[in-house]
């Protein structure tokens, strides 16, 4: 009986020391224990690889260990709900996968909304790309052509929410008709245009030196900026078409955090995006490094959802 | 096998043949990796519809002589299971009946532990002795059972190669490829009716083909960037933070890295079948263990698992309502095996049969015109057609040799 007794209480006192760190603070204390990160995806993707480099930049700046938490499921709508509910206290940061948070609240109904979200820093773009199959065209305006000619036979892989938008912009500018063919994942993407089973696909250039080695073509940018060693790529932006898509990881907190506690988060990540060797680490991802925060970062954003909103009203068939 | 006395003979049947399906499966990851991965970019949507198809011809053989029809009913519950969730192609909510949290669906680990782990243990509790058997345990010398494996090698190079192609295709996996290795190799063998009441060969084959996905996984990874797997997602993440992007360049700019990732693969397939030889000893007394200590372990760590794979309760949730649908349908005889094989292979049936329609129709055709114009899909149709003759005729014999059972019973 003793032995039961005593393992029960150090249980308690255990307990005591996960829950009852710092307790309740005030925001001049931020942060007096460890934070949650929340990723709305599966380890190892884009998302979760600049999370971890925020992460532990973070960890650093702010002295509090800040551990990076995976919660995947449903196309990232479980982690943008966790965030948009979590307690707006600083002790829960999300990373959200934009355009996918955006672009799910304009196709159905979401139990969270955009207002939800408190956007405080985007670090890197990961820069969408039509690239085509082995063999079938070799630059945009070739694609255009035969496009045209040939309503519905050209066919587009995508996968999500971002590269849908993607397929659908190339159709507007382009002015033809393509079929669209989904994906669960762009990994299923990448390697059915490996097998030559798809005309085109939207993917992120982490992709682009197998496939470019496959002899597949990279046709056209969907964003204004290029990525580094890929600059020959034309853009849709240089043929004068007002288009700029990205994928990016958008760090974020609940709306509602107190105003000392956001303000010591926003030092801390500032610093962190003036830390050459963190920009170093963004490059390594295949992605461009382009530090966005405060009014800049809300019409980057903002745009965004309205050119997707744009292309869910032009195709309402594609979205469903 | 235990409860005939040889649980030592299953457990060094189970390292060895894990052993030498692991390292054939590194092998083939470090000498034919082109080539297996250009098979592997072949099999676009129609091939893995098609391959989908042939594996869910296994739940014929997984029957185990219990009746076909019910083994069916299992495949198709399984398969509306998988369906429940939100699709991952149009990201709409289906089946969630206005709860939050079934966004997310059943995952296969939550099922899988669910199903086989813990419906076990909650049968378990009704054993009164307290043991999993009481019969004496036999010794058995480690070269019978290599001579046992040898006396199998077609099955278990069969087994092996069929693991070693099913875990080189992006996003299939290692379940997938034992449940059609077990299925092949019963409904091939002499023995069909020894297979689930302690036979070697369902061990063997079983254990070669899940551990040659170990390495062949790392094949559509390694030579074209395309992650097939959650681990290999976790290791080409781990690549790129540090810059090496995977794909052709992994073996010219940074030809170190890639080999000595291979042959560290091969070292602890080595290490493991090691470990798994001298450990035998240990492991064995598992089966001693009073199922008083047992059972809740079993059930603590099965949900541990559950959870650590998404971090989420919701899974634990998940894998104790399929540990308790599980025991109804043992209870009433449905087989388990092939409700699980539904849920696996449901998605890739479901995923790839929908892009092959679209597909299909960008090609101003029908889908059964546009498979027929594939040449690996009428390979894959053939090769479904021979696999339902020999599942129907694999139950006829489990079915007489039940019949015959019964007879010399009475």
């Amino acid at each position: 009986m003793r032995k039961i007794l005593t393992v029960c209480i150090i249980m308690i006192f255990a307990l005591c020391q996960v829950f009852g760190q710092g307790g309740k603070d005030d925001g001049a204390s931020y942060p007096s224990k460890n934070i949650e990160m929340i990723v709305p995806y599966g380890a190892g993707g884009g998302t979760d690889n600049a999370a971890r480099i925020i992460a532990e930049a973070l960890s650093t700046e702010l002295g509090r260990q800040v551990n990076v938490v995976n919660r995947a499921g449903a196309g990232g709508e479980i982690g943008f709900e966790e965030i948009a509910t979590a307690e707006p206290d600083g002790y829960t940061i999300g990373i959200l996968g934009g355009p996918d948070h955006s672009y799910l609240v304009n196709i159905k109904e979401t139990n969270y909304s955009l207002d939800d979200f408190d956007n405080l820093a985007v670090y890197n773009l990961s820069l969408p790309v039509l690239v085509a199959r082995k063999g079938s065209f070799s630059n945009w305006d070739e694609l255009v052509e035969y496009a045209k000619a040939n309503p519905g036979s050209v066919t587009i892989g995508c996968s999500g929410g971002g590269p849908i938008t993607e397929a659908a912009i190339a159709m507007t500018c382009g002015d033809f008709d393509a079929t669209i063919v989904k994906f669960s994942g762009s990994a299923d993407v990448s390697s059915s245009l490996l097998g030559g089973h798809i005309d085109l696909a939207c993917l992120t250039p982490s992709y682009l030196p197998t496939l470019e080695a496959n002899g597949c073509v990279p046709l056209i940018y969907f964003s204004a900026e290029k990525v580094p060693g890929y600059e020959d790529i034309p853009s849709l932006a240089e043929l004068g078409f007002d288009v700029d898509m990205a994928h990016n990881p958008i760090v974020a907190l609940p709306t509602g955090c107190p105003d000392e506690v956001r303000a010591t988060l926003m030092a801390a990540l500032d610093k962190i995006g003036s830390d050459p060797q963190i920009k170093e680490k963004f490059e390594n991802l295949n992605t461009v490094y382009s530090y966005k925060t405060g009014e800049e970062l809300q019409k980057y954003l903002s745009d965004m959802d309205a050119l997707i909103a744009d292309m869910v009203v032009q195709y309402p068939t594609l979205f469903v | 096998m235990t409860k005939k006395g040889e649980s030592e003979r299953a457990l060094y049947l189970a390292v060895l043949s894990s052993g030498f399906g692991g390292i054939v499966g590194v092998l083939a990851l470090i000498f034919f990796t082109p080539s297996i991965a250009r098979i592997a970019v072949a099999f676009g949507p129609p091939e893995m519809f098609l391959l989908g198809i042939a594996g869910l011809t296994v739940i014929g053989a997984l029957a185990g002589g219990s009746d076909l029809p019910k083994s069916f009913f299992s495949a198709a519950f399984g398969i509306v299971v998988s369906a429940i969730g939100v699709d991952n192609m149009t990201a709409g909510n289906r089946f969630n009946f206005g709860i939050p949290s079934l966004k997310m669906g059943f995952d296969i680990i939550a099922v899988v532990l669910g199903m086989f782990a813990i419906s076990e243990m909650l049968l378990n509790v009704t054993i009164k002795e307290g043991k999993i058997t009481n019969i004496k345990q036999k010794k058995i010398s480690r070269i019978a059972v290599v001579k046992e494996i040898v006396q199998n090698k077609g099955m278990a190079i069969r087994s092996t190669l069929i693991g070693v192609l099913i875990g080189a295709l992006p996003g299939v996996g290692a379940t997938t490829a034992s449940f059609v290795a077990y299925g092949n190799a019963k409904t091939l063998s002499k023995h069909p009716e020894e297979y689930g009441n302690g036979s070697g060969e369902g061990i063997i084959a079983n254990e070669c083909a899940n551990n040659a996905v170990v390495g062949s996984c790392l094949i559509p990874l390694l030579s074209l960037g395309i992650p097939g797997s959650g681990t290999a997602a976790i290791m080409l993440g781990a690549l790129t933070v540090h810059g090496i992007i995977p794909g052709p360049e992994l073996f010219t700019k940074h030809a170190t890295v890639a080999y000595t990732f291979m042959y560290g693969m091969l070292l602890t397939v080595v290490v493991m079948l090691v470990i798994g030889l001298f450990g035998v000893n240990l492991f064995k007394n598992v089966v001693k263990i009073d199922l008083s200590y047992i059972i809740p372990l079993t059930i603590a760590f099965s949900l541990m698992g559950a959870y650590a794979n998404r971090n989420s309760v919701y899974d634990m949730t998940c894998a104790v309502i399929m540990a308790f649908v599980a025991v109804l349908m043992k209870k009433n005889s449905f087989p388990i095996a092939p409700m699980v094989l539904g849920v696996v292979l449901g998605p890739i049936i479901e995923t790839n049969l929908r892009t092959s329609i679209v597909l299909a129709g960008a090609a101003k055709s029908n889908l059964v015109f546009f498979l027929l114009r594939r040449p690996i899909c009428i390979v894959l149709l053939i090769l479904v057609g021979l696999l339902l003759f020999f599942m129907v005729r694999v139950n006829k014999r489990l079915g007489l040799a039940k019949s015959r059972a019964l007879a010399s019973e009475d």
